[in-house]
């Protein structure tokens, strides 16, 4: 492409007889359409008229399919016949709370895979899939019909492939630079079957870029890992899982010293004390990776031995991504290293760093755009660890906040009223008190105030998850104010359908609901019809639907595919739903449907 | 098609003595357009207007290469302005270093390329392209005809909304 324009023979000088004008255009817009990036922009480009709608599929090279089950394959490869990466969802995000039934879409890639083996996407290099079922013999058919071109495998919250399926991956993909499989679910394997996919990839220096498999639950070669970050010198992401120690990420580190994403593994020396690794070695290991300043992300931390955590200190000044999650880290602890932080921008933790912290991390961490504060124990029983205390201090010090996720028992109004006025710039608020309907536990109110000020002082808010004792007024406040909402999560709340009918007829960018156990029944579900056909996907579960209501859905738009799942034998005469999730979809319901899922 | 006027509708006027005005590329290649079909640029028109372009219109951000399909394209669109509901508003500049067009997506849209700071995607001359404020004194305003049926577009319009946008 980049050449087209220096072959063309000059230009006469005199005006010249134009080609057919279709052709010309064709070839100016396929030119400059190549430029265009933005998804908005490619839309409305394809609509302009057929000429263009043509440059644009011809040129498309990102292509996404945010519901794998809205388009089938065959359908994308006709329209964007040159995609170069792939983008597909899966599964419902109500899937991870394990409410939805395992095998719900088992063969949902499976066209994918052969459509890609069957050379449909020919140009396709990257593939990146988000909760959907993978099997060995799909990363095979794979590995095998694009040994040469495939570039870039992540696999997020995928499921069912095994060490098999990776060694596929890394043994004939000869050009690999990414395979990242992350939070993934695999298969569980006899320890004699299970294949070191790590020393399946050849032994040439490869072009790997990013390497990461914190979730793998096997043990991988050390020997072959260590050769493997050898010979591949473009290494700048790498991420352990836990049975890699603290002296073998040590030597890892050595070979890697120009790392920007570091996933360190165990964080913990070898029982036995063979490795001898000392407190100062550790030190020495991170300040020369620090030394070329490229370390901007660590993540990993997997079995904590605490001593060692300062040891990260000596390169915190460049962080901007700090991942915790699954290191119980005191307050104490924090404080030793959260001080040099002041570029951190991402910071996952745990709810043992307690209130105090939280105030810690506001007090340094100014430029703080992403916080996840996670419980140790997920549980309502549990202690209390952070609280109101915690969220209004972060309100407080990180005013630049966009996004948060904050689990805790309790919690006040008040808390989140100053959190919506002093972070304005909150795209996603993500409130998870941890009991069933929990007042404000100071005034006994319920929490309607609070996300009533969240939704009318964020201006911006395109995510929203409810908790807490709520009644109808708190989604009246949403439908009137969250204009911007596109995702709305919401859990245990409301009195009756007048507060769905808020949601449905309010926030009119809505395209992501997701209810579950709350009082709400037919009438409020078909107050939505309006709006059904602009929404990704509607799921509910554990409210008062019945089948008649369902239907009536059904029945009145016909491109919505309805599923209700873990319904009644067909014998038992009920009307009650307990799944509802529906979907729109351009080519039909699927056919795979398992006993427990029944299609309307 | 006309040669002369470089239009589709000739009206036989420009087999009178046409004005002609010359656009200079950056690599010095001269093109020599009607000026009715040169004038629809603004910045153009305003050179035209203002006496500076007796010695051809210097461009010199824009190459040859790309000039000549821009002119074409301008040459196509020029003679098929028809106001009718159906049609779009494309925009071509030749501002920053390269002449580019865009669909209009609420109203008309000016893509303007500039020079590629971020490192990403490796254009040919080094630009990319960036939403531009609004239609500046240098672009020039095409109607591009929606040849789609109604039905059509709606197809593609469900199509890009349920499957394949954000």
């Amino acid at each position: 492409m980049s050449e087209e324009d220096e072959d063309q023979p000059p230009p006469p000088k005199r005006p010249r007889a134009s080609p057919p004008a279709d052709q010309v255009l064709d070839n100016v817009l396929e030119t400059v359409l190549q430029f265009l990036d933005a998804p908005g922009d490619r839309s409305a480009a394809s609509l302009v008229c057929r000429s263009w709608h043509r440059a644009e599929s011809a040129t498309r090279e990102a292509v996404a399919v945010r519901n794998i089950l809205a388009a089938s394959a065959a359908r994308t490869a006709r329209r964007f016949p040159r995609a170069r990466s792939l983008l597909l969802k899966g599964r419902p995000r109500f899937a991870d709370f394990n409410l939805l039934p395992p095998g719900w879409a088992a063969s949902a890639f499976r066209p994918w895979a052969a459509a890609i083996a069957a050379a449909a996407f020919p140009a396709l290099t990257s593939l990146n899939l988000k909760r959907i079922p993978v099997t060995d013999a799909d990363l095979e058919l794979i590995a095998r019909a694009l040994p040469a071109t495939f570039l870039e495998l992540s696999l997020l919250l995928c499921d069912g492939f095994s060490s098999h399926g990776l060694a596929s991956i890394a043994s004939h993909c000869r050009g690999l630079r990414v395979l990242n499989v992350v939070e993934c679910d695999m298969a569980v394997e006899d320890e004699q079957e299970v294949v070191d996919w790590v020393a399946a990839f050849p032994p040439d220096p490869t072009d790997l870029e990013s390497l990461s498999f914190e979730c793998y639950g096997y043990a991988v070669s050390f020997d072959a890992l260590e050769a493997l970050v050898v010979r591949s010198p473009r290494l700048k992401r790498l991420g352990v899982n836990q049975h890699v120690t603290l002296g073998q990420l040590r030597r890892l580190m050595t070979h890697a010293p120009r790392l920007t994403h570091l996933g360190t593994g165990a964080f913990r020396p070898a029982d036995g004390g063979d490795e001898g690794i000392d407190f100062g070695e550790m030190v020495t290991a991170f300040a020369n990776s620090g030394r070329g300043r490229t370390l901007v992300s660590l993540s990993g931390f997997r079995d904590l031995a605490q001593e060692y955590l300062p040891t990260i200190a000596v390169v915190c000044i460049n962080l901007r991504t700090l991942d915790l999650s699954y290191a119980p880290v005191t307050p104490n602890q924090i404080v030793m290293f959260i001080r040099q932080c002041f570029n951190l921008e991402t910071l996952w933790v745990l709810d043992s760093v307690r209130d105090e912290g939280l105030e810690t991390v506001a007090m340094y961490c100014k430029k703080l755009r992403s916080l996840r504060v996670m419980p140790v124990v997920a549980n309502e029983d549990a202690d209390e660890l952070v609280s109101e205390v915690g969220l209004a201090a972060i309100s407080r010090g990180c005013r630049d906040l966009r996004s948060i996720l904050y689990f805790c028992q309790s919690m006040t109004n008040a808390a989140v009223i100053d959190m919506s006025r002093n972070c304005p710039e909150l795209k996603v608020f993500r409130l998870c008190i941890m009991g069933r309907h929990q007042p404000d536990h100071e005034t006994g109110e319920p929490m309607d105030e609070g996300f009533g000020a969240i939704v009318q002082n964020c201006s911006k808010l395109t995510r929203l998850s409810t908790s807490g004792h709520l009644t109808d007024r708190a989604f009246e406040y949403i439908g009137k104010y969250g204009k911007s909402l596109r995702t709305l999560s919401v859990a245990f709340a409301g009195n009756s359908d007048r507060a769905l009918q808020h949601i449905l007829q309010g926030c009119s960018k809505l395209e992501k609901l997701e209810i579950r156990d709350c009082p709400f029944g037919d009438a409020g579900l078909l107050s939505g019809m309006h709006h059904f056909y602009n929404m990704r996907f509607v799921w509910m579960s554990g409210c008062n639907l019945t089948l008649q209501g369902c239907k009536e859905v059904a029945r009145q738009l016909p491109r919505m595919v309805v599923e209700l799942i873990n319904g009644p034998p067909e014998d038992e005469r009920t009307e009650d739903v307990d799944i509802l999730y529906m979907y729109r979809s351009l080519d039909g319901p699927r056919e795979d449907v398992p006993p427990f899922v029944k299609i309307l | 098609f006309c040669e002369i006027c470089l239009t589709n509708n000739c009206d036989g006027s420009a087999g009178k003595i046409a004005t002609m005005i010359a656009l200079v590329s950056s690599d010095n290649e001269r093109f020599e357009v009607s000026e009715e079909a040169a004038s629809q640029s603004q910045t153009i028109r305003n050179m035209i207007e203002d006496g500076c372009a007796d010695g051809g219109i210097p461009l010199p951000n824009v190459t040859s290469s790309v000039l000549a399909k821009v002119l074409e394209y301008c040459n196509k669109h020029a003679a098929t302005t028809t106001p009718d509901a159906a049609s779009t508003e494309a925009v071509i500049g030749s501002a920053g270093t390269r002449a580019v067009l865009g669909p209009a997506r609420h109203g008309p849209v000016v893509l303007r390329a500039v020079p590629c700071r971020a490192a990403g995607r490796r254009c040919p001359e080094g630009c990319r392209l960036d939403e531009g404020q609004d239609a500046g004194a240098d672009q020039a305003t095409f109607k591009i005809e929606n040849d789609f049926r109604p039905e059509d577009v709606e197809k593609i319009r469900k199509e890009n909304a349920w499957a394949f946008e954000e």
